[in-house]
């Protein structure tokens, strides 16, 4: 199941490395596209919901 | 209501700084939070009662970047620590020989001499109860074993003080009661350990002291570098010059420096030019001369000449300040493997004491009288009792460690000779640590080198430059007279013009001679070859024809091939760092053949290339002499400083080699081998010991019709146990390095 989270704000090669960084340690299956500002999370509601918490903890703000 | 700032690391957006705004603001209690994204600063206003810097730690590092409390480059002055005394030990030691002398003694031969009222067989309770009051002062000196220890094995995460509390404690218990029996039976006094109980924590307490008085050594290395900084600066304001502390001098101010005072903050050069001694950044022993639109840096030492500095960084963004930070950074990376013993205590002491619980619980199930019962519990406490497993690595590192000191290799701590032996690559800073950082005259090519020395010497023979002092040198050791120079006229930066015996004499570099019309052609292949090799030239015309010149280099210290050689042969990498130019670091790092060799290397990026060296291969040793070189011996596995280096790179190094030979540090790996097997064969013994001893203790052997072992004789063995660790680590002593 793939889940698409908006995340306006990232705007750089490190807010991408940050989320890297962060989603690699939860395990989710991931991927981050900086040119539409998304990240895809490829999982369940649950996985999408960690998702969701770690972009929040990392400040940005997600929308799905 | 109070207000902090942080400095924030890692942002490159304005997306960063948001995001750090966020996290912080959402924590409850934050009031205020404003991140700059230039300054790297944030600045929180909260509610102390309800958040704190625990809190904005754990949340701005979530987030993934990096954070700091900001602290004015010039601190207060550090707290001066309270000189640790080592009196408690101290007397512990002395009141602990008394009581080992008393019981063992006793124990041991027949006949000692003790005052009658003592006496084991007359006057038993006397016997015990002077025991009991000569173990006191070591219980009051290491009760922190038992504050510390017993909470913490109550809530299930035992260290280990929970063990010498618990093994202590045991013993001290067991020791009262039976003091207390002496009364109704005599033979309870055969079963006293009070003096295990006091060498037990008496040892202890010396290894942790050792241990403290190392870590607080760390501290200084970053004193000192905020005292290269002075804390005025001479400003030009309204065209006065005014003297003020350095926090209130604004970047685009202009500073006047003169001569002989350290540059106070980083700038520009305005006005003026001057020989600067950059040592401090650079390592190298040479000054630069520097001219109008050349930077400075602050903690830099103006030589010669009077400039006027625009300012261009304060506070915490001089270059200084980034040093500083660099190294308390690369300090607190380091992991302690102290913890280790402590995680051994944490499988080690729980079983110990389920082991003592469960054969005492055993025997009673079996029929047999609580007094039994106590006496196995105690017994298996007592053989197990950490003393050889706790003694196997302290005492072979003491020895190995004053074995080092003989030697002129200083080791900061067990840890440091624990990791040496594993170092997979050792990184050499060039100047100063192979090379001897002083310049010497090795090549002069002309038709008449006494006159050639005679004109270049005297001319050299007014300046402090390290090239001009080679020379001057060389001339003296091969007994020029030196003449006093007339018409003399220094070109900054290029070379000097003088008139010797009537004769218009020019020293310098090729291009100072090159424009004053005189060819250098004659010259100009071999100059070619010196400068392959990174050496400095210098040449000498006398009424405009060239005379020759004169090659000058810092050269090698005789044992720096023989140690690569030796490295080499240890399965070492060895890997050179230099700040000079790619073809002297080359050519250098071919004399040496050296694996790999790293040229024009920025202070900064010293500790960049240790954490690139050390993905590559592993354990890192760096050896290096300079301020530059402290956070990378910082960062490395195994920093090591050459004794004659600045104190900085001394206090924030692992290892000190106090006579400047690089030699010393294959010297210093071969230590650390030999001690590493001589931990391990402790170790080994000291694990066998328990693994024997302790079911012997709890009564195994009793069980098949044995003997029991009393709980005295678990002392013994224990003490036995400890002596044969200590006199296999006192056989490191007669090893040869």
């Amino acid at each position: 199941m793939l889940h698409k989270i908006s995340v306006p704000d990232m705007h750089c090669e490190n807010c991408v490395k940050r989320i890297n960084n962060a989603l690699n340690e939860t395990g989710i299956k991931f991927s981050v596209d900086p040119q539409t500002k998304t990240v895809t999370v490829d999982g369940c509601e649950h996985c999408l919901k960690t998702a969701l918490t770690e972009l929040e903890d990392l400040g940005f703000t997600p929308a799905i | 209501m109070k207000t902090e700032q942080y400095i924030i690391s890692g942002m490159s957006c304005a997306a960063c700084s948001a995001s750090v705004s966020r996290v912080v603001s959402r924590l409850d209690g934050v009031e205020v939070c404003d991140v700059n994204l230039i300054t790297g600063k944030m600045t929180v206003t909260f509610d102390e009662t309800k958040t704190g810097e625990t809190d904005f730690v754990r949340v701005v590092e979530k987030a993934g970047f990096g954070i700091s409390r900001n602290t004015p480059q010039k601190q207060e002055t550090p707290k001066k620590g309270k000189k640790e005394s080592a009196l408690p030990i101290i007397i512990s030691g002395i009141f602990s020989a008394i009581l080992l002398y008393i019981s063992m003694g006793q124990m041991l031969f027949e006949n000692i001499p003790l005052p009658a009222f003592i006496n084991m067989q007359t006057n038993p309770f006397n016997f015990a109860f002077t025991q009991f009051l000569l173990c006191l002062p070591a219980l009051f000196f290491g009760r922190k074993f038992f504050i510390n220890g017993m909470p913490l094995l109550f809530r299930g995460h035992p260290n280990m003080d929970s063990l010498v509390a618990v093994g202590a404690g045991a013993s001290l218990i067991y020791s009262i009661v039976m003091t207390y029996r002496i009364n109704y039976d005599l033979h309870a006094v055969h079963n006293l350990y009070f003096e295990s109980v006091a060498v037990v924590i008496t040892l202890v307490m010396l290894g942790k002291f050792f241990e403290r008085k190392s870590k607080a050594k760390t501290a200084d290395a970053i004193k000192k570098l905020m005292e290269l900084a002075p804390d005025t600066a001479t400003v030009l304001r309204n065209g006065k010059e005014i003297t003020l502390p350095l926090e209130d001098v604004q970047t685009g101010e202009f500073l006047i420096i003169k001569a002989g005072n350290s540059i106070p903050l980083d700038g520009i050069i305005t006005e003026g030019f001057s020989s600067i001694d950059e040592s401090m950044l650079t390592g190298e022993s040479i000054p630069v001369e520097k001219n109008i639109g050349d930077k400075v840096c602050g903690g830099s030492i103006n030589l010669d000449g009077l400039i006027t500095v625009k300012v261009t960084h304060t506070g915490s963004d001089t270059t200084l300040a980034k040093i500083i930070k660099f190294v308390e950074d690369a300090q607190s990376k380091k992991a302690p493997i102290s913890k280790t013993a402590d995680k051994v205590a944490g499988i080690f002491v729980p079983a110990v004491i389920a082991v003592a619980v469960i054969s005492a619980i055993i025997w009673l199930i079996c029929g047999q009288d609580f007094a039994f019962a106590l006496k196995i519990f105690t017994g298996v406490l007592v053989v197990a009792c950490p003393c050889a497993l706790g003694l196997a690595t302290p005492t072979a590192i003491m020895v190995g460690t004053g074995l080092g000191a003989s030697h002129g290799i200083l080791i900061r701590n067990g840890e440091v000779l624990e990791t040496t032996h594993k170092i997979k690559a050792a990184v050499f800073d060039k100047t100063g640590t192979v090379t001897n950082g002083k310049m010497t005259v090795t090549d002069i090519k002309s038709d008449d080198t006494e006159l050639l020395i005679k004109y270049a010497a005297t001319a050299e023979s007014a300046s402090e430059h390290p090239i001009a002092k080679a020379i001057c040198e060389y001339a003296k050791e091969i007994n020029i007279a030196v003449s006093k120079p007339l018409d003399f006229r220094n070109i900054a930066g290029k070379g000097i013009s003088c008139s010797i015996d009537e004769k218009n004499i020019l020293v310098g570099k090729s291009a100072f001679i090159e424009e004053n019309d005189i060819d250098i052609s004659k010259y100009a292949e071999i100059a070619t070859e010196f400068s392959s090799q990174g050496k400095s030239l210098i040449f000498v015309a006398a009424e405009k024809k060239l005379l020759g010149l004169i090659a000058v280099a810092d050269s090698l210290k005789e044992s720096s091939v023989s140690t690569f050689a030796k490295l080499k042969s240890l399965g070492i990498k060895t890997v050179l760092l230099s700040g000079d130019n790619k073809l002297c670091a080359e050519y250098i790092g071919t004399l040496l053949s050296a694996d790999q060799v790293y040229s024009e290397v920025l202070p900064e990026d010293k500790a960049k290339i240790i954490g690139e060296i050390k993905q590559k291969y592993g354990s890192v040793m760096m050896i290096g002499d300079g301020i530059n070189d402290a956070p990378a011996l910082s960062l490395a596995d195994i920093g090591c400083a050459i004794g004659s280096g600045s104190d900085i790179a001394i206090e924030s190094a692992d290892i000190v080699l106090m006579k400047s030979d690089p030699m010393d540090v294959a010297k210093a790996v071969n230590l650390s081998r030999y001690t590493i097997t001589n931990i391990k064969q402790n170790l080994f013994w000291a694990f066998c010991y328990n693994t024997v001893c302790i079911p012997i203790a709890a009564g195994l052997l009793y069980a098949f019709g044995g003997p029991a072992m009393s709980p005295m004789l678990a002392g013994l063995a224990m003490s036995l146990s400890s002596v044969f660790v200590v006199g296999n680590a006192l056989r490191l002593r007669g090893k040869k390095l």
